[in-house]
């Protein structure tokens, strides 16, 4: 019975988004006060109906109740609580209610902006997320009802995939989906300013916040997902350029360059049809992506549900959502008025252009390695996969001028340069990063790449720091004062640094992993003693523990250096009866400096077992970096609520 | 500077227009032709089978579980290894084709994904094509071997190196045209 009410609710919804559609079109041309309060009001129902339906079904998944098919397909009894929760959004149809619940989520929060976003603008944003959730809702009750009852009650479920039954794995989709969908509300600020046909300096500042908390959102939830595949899968990496990585990773470009480019727009009424078409195109990138990881298009390892009829479907949705706006903006992008001014050269508005050029560019290499086996099987029916060689080759070179920019960009000012030593700095930049660069390559010698890569991360890290200095010095702060600290983080755009030094220490991690890093494998017994690198390891032992819901191979080796047992590492291999599946747990030490990384692989006790083993420098750093980065964005949205209120 | 160019505002659109037309023709042929892994080469192809351990299993006497398949009988010759199931339709049908492989080179079967009483049945009832038979219970020695689904079938030459694979079930016209030359050529 409680089910039906969860599916009940979604129709009535779903009738009231094509109800509030309609209201907002055919009042569309003279919006009053009256129509938009209930625009409002309505957007408020939708997110409560969803929420209850949204814990009607988490309800179900807690107490197991087996004859709703996506909890015994997905969930077990035995399983533990927090995995029954996550079980909710671990399968198609859950994960794409929780998508309609942040998304009427995030209507509902813009909805309450209505003091400072102009009335006509606002109906139409709200109007554009009705849409895209009613789409989202026919999507869901056509052909994803997660609220389906099985015909024959099974004693107990089949449990959730075990690769996903894991603390990162729980919270990526969410954070993932946070991403995604917040960036539909920059998308429909965009659709909006079209439709009014009025834009400006107001506009990129009402947006700036809901880019940033996407982006941030983002950058986490693609974090997560790469923390995941790299002490879950046991492959060793971190990032396989796979499809559906991709698929989050485009989006993520594209509201970088757009998190940038608002910013020239807050200062000055220029680059407005760009923006407005970066604005569309970040969250058309959500929407392809949602296509690709849920049509089953392009196969994957990430792949866990697919069905092509559902992919018609969602291709249906993105005709919509995506072809309609771009339509829009051939026929009215150029009634927009911009200011007359001409572009310095050396200016922080060319430098973000140019970062924009290159993001976009970047954004459309990616495109292609996703998409050319899509067309190739099209047209001529070869199948091929595009792996990491074609990215180093042609993402790599076009994300190095943007690090080398990133540097020096946040020292020009906007329009014309004053005076302000910029040449100097430079020069500090170029003479510090010259001796890190050697000083990088006395300690160990590597090939060409890694010392660019390495002299890269050096020159930002560089950069950012003058960068902060400038501006304690041009604030005129002097720490005497424990309030005076607050003060520094709110005047001297440090959200910005602190993101800057994010993606340096992520590009420090990056050459770490991939071009310093030992890797051995091989096959061992119980007992043998071997090198690896400058470490010494042994084979203690081999045993089966039990854990919760599953049973695990465990075995233990030590790890030493000059004859110093320094730690113990325990791979595992775990086997869950319910689902019959077995996962690779990689012993990981994790350490401020570098990981080690032991899987556990096939074996007996006569042959012995194939074992590998990594010593992956600065790894943690790619994470620590990503967290940076979203923590750089969060402080500078409190910064931007701040300087509004003034 | 982009307003002087008109006509680039439209070209968004015409992309996406491309991005979704093109995707829109791959799931016609998805619904029509359910996937289609037979033209992917092995990434396999030129090395070393993989190391990896599939417990024997004689179906006709017991489980013999505790000794793993040996494939060094087969060394300096050519031999095939073929994946099936029970529950598998297609493997019904290239059957009598296998029987025919097994006659010519030693073929191992592979067991995947299936139980013991259930392959003994299927192998009671369609005959038994294989010299040796492993049975794959979780699934696990298909994905070293990189395996898209049963049927699959491998041929390893004498240097123990693969060099040949075929997704889907072994029909007349490829085991002629395209296996036999192989191991006659060898």
């Amino acid at each position: 019975m409680i089910p039906e009410i969860g599916h009940v609710l979604l129709i009535i919804t779903f009738v009231a988004t094509i109800m509030q559609v309609l209201f907002w079109i055919y009042n569309m041309k003279s919006f009053n006060g009256f129509a938009l309060n209930i625009l409002k009001k309505s957007s408020l129902i939708n997110f409560l109906f969803i929420l209850s339906s949204f814990f009607i079904l988490t309800y179900s998944f807690i107490v197991s109740d087996f004859s709703l098919l996506i909890v015994s397909n997905n969930s077990h009894s035995l399983k533990p609580l927090i995995y029954k929760i996550s079980g909710v959004w671990g399968n198609h149809e859950g994960s794409l209610l929780l998508w309609v619940l942040i998304l009427s989520a995030f209507t509902f929060l813009v909805s309450k902006q209505n003091s400072v976003i102009n009335a006509k603008l606002l109906s139409s944003i709200i109007g554009v997320q009705t849409l895209i959730l009613g789409l989202f809702l026919a999507f869901i009750l056509f052909t994803s009802n997660p609220f389906e009852r099985v015909e024959i009650l099974p004693l107990d479920g089949r449990g959730l995939n075990p690769l996903l039954q894991d603390p990162g794995l729980a919270l990526h989709p969410p954070m993932l989906y946070i991403g995604y969908v917040g960036l539909s509300v920059s998308f429909s600020f965009a659709v909006g300013a079209l439709i009014t046909g009025e834009i400006n300096k107001e506009w990129a500042q009402q947006i700036m916040p809901w880019i940033i908390i996407s982006w941030s959102a983002l950058t986490i939830g693609i974090a997560l997902g790469s923390w995941w595949a790299y002490y879950e899968l046991g492959w060793g990496g971190w990032w396989f350029w796979d499809p559906v990585e991709n698929a989050s990773f485009m989006p993520w470009l594209i509201a970088t360059a757009l998190l940038h480019s608002a910013r020239v727009l807050e200062k000055k009424l220029i680059l407005v049809n760009w923006i407005i078409l970066l604005s569309i195109l970040a969250f058309s990138f959500s929407l392809l992506g949602t296509f690709i990881v849920r049509s089953g298009l392009l196969t994957s390892v990430h792949a866990f549900a697919s069905d092509p009829s559902r992919g018609i479907f969602i291709l249906i949705i993105l005709a919509i959502a995506t072809g309609g706006p771009l339509i829009l903006y051939a026929l009215k992008s150029s009634s927009f008025k911009e200011e007359k001014t001409q572009f310095n050269l050396i200016s922080k508005e060319s430098a973000i252009l140019i970062n924009n050029l290159f993001l976009t560019t970047a954004t459309a290499t990616v495109l292609i390695g996703t998409l050319y086996p899509l067309f190739l099987d099209a047209f001529n029916g070869n199948k091929i996969s595009i792996g990491p060689a074609y990215y180093n080759a042609t993402f790599a070179p076009i994300m190095a001028p943007v690090v080398f920019l990133m540097a020096i960009a946040p020292l020009l000012n906007w329009g014309q340069n004053k005076k302000t030593n910029l040449s100097k700095k430079i020069i500090f930049i170029i003479i510090v990063t010259f001796f890190g660069t050697i000083c990088l390559y006395l300690i160990e010698e590597s090939s060409l790449f890694a010392l660019i890569c390495g002299a890269l991360s050096i020159w930002l890290f560089t950069g950012v720091f003058a960068g902060i200095a400038t501006s304690i010095k041009e604030a005129k702060i002097k720490f005497n004062k424990f309030s005076h600290f607050f003060f520094f983080i709110w005047k001297t755009n440090l959200g910005i640094h602190i993101a800057h030094i994010g993606v340096a220490v992520f590009l420090a991690g990056v050459t770490g992993e991939q071009f310093y890093k030992t890797e051995y494998s091989g096959r061992k017994n119980i007992g043998d003693i071997f090198n690896v690198g400058d470490k010494l390891l042994e084979f203690k032992k081999i045993e089966m523990l039990d854990g919760p819901n599953y049973k695990s191979q465990t075995a233990t080796f030590t790890i030493s250096k000059n004859s110093k047992i320094i730690n113990t590492l325990k791979p595992e291999k775990r086997f869950y009866p319910i689902e019959k599946s077995q996962t690779t747990e990689a012993a990981i030490l994790s350490g401020f400096l570098g990981d080690t990384y032991l899987v556990l692989g096939d074996g007996n006790k006569e042959i012995g077992w194939s074992i590998r083993v990594y010593f992956n420098p600065l790894v943690s750093w790619i994470w620590g970096g990503a967290c940076l980065m979203a923590l750089g964005g969060l402080v500078s949205i409190s910064q931007n609520t701040k300087s509004r209120k003034k | 500077m982009i307003n002087n160019f008109k006509i680039l505002r439209i070209l968004p659109f015409v992309l996406f227009l491309l991005i979704i037309f093109v995707s829109a023709l791959v799931l016609y042929q998805l619904k029509n032709e359910p996937k289609n892994f037979k033209s992917i080469k092995s990434q396999l192809i030129g090395k070393n089978i993989p190391e990896i351990l599939i417990p024997e299993v004689n179906y006709f006497r017991s489980l013999n579980g505790k000794q793993n398949l040996n494939f060094k009988k087969f060394q300096n010759q050519i031999f095939a290894v073929n994946f099936f199931a029970s529950w598998c339709a297609p493997c019904r049908i290239e059957s009598p084709i296998i029987e025919e492989l097994n006659k010519i080179i030693p073929v191992v079967g592979v067991a995947y994904k299936d139980k013991f009483n259930d392959t003994k049945s299927f192998l009671n009832d369609f005959g038994n094509p294989y010299k040796m038979i492993g049975l794959d219970e979780h699934g696990k020695v298909a994905i070293e071997w990189g395996v898209y689904g049963v049927p699959e079938t491998f041929l390893i030459n004498k240097k123990g190196k693969i060099i040949y694979r075929h997704a889907g079930p072994l029909l007349y016209n490829t085991f002629k045209f395209e296996v036999l030359p192989l191991i006659q050529e060898k």
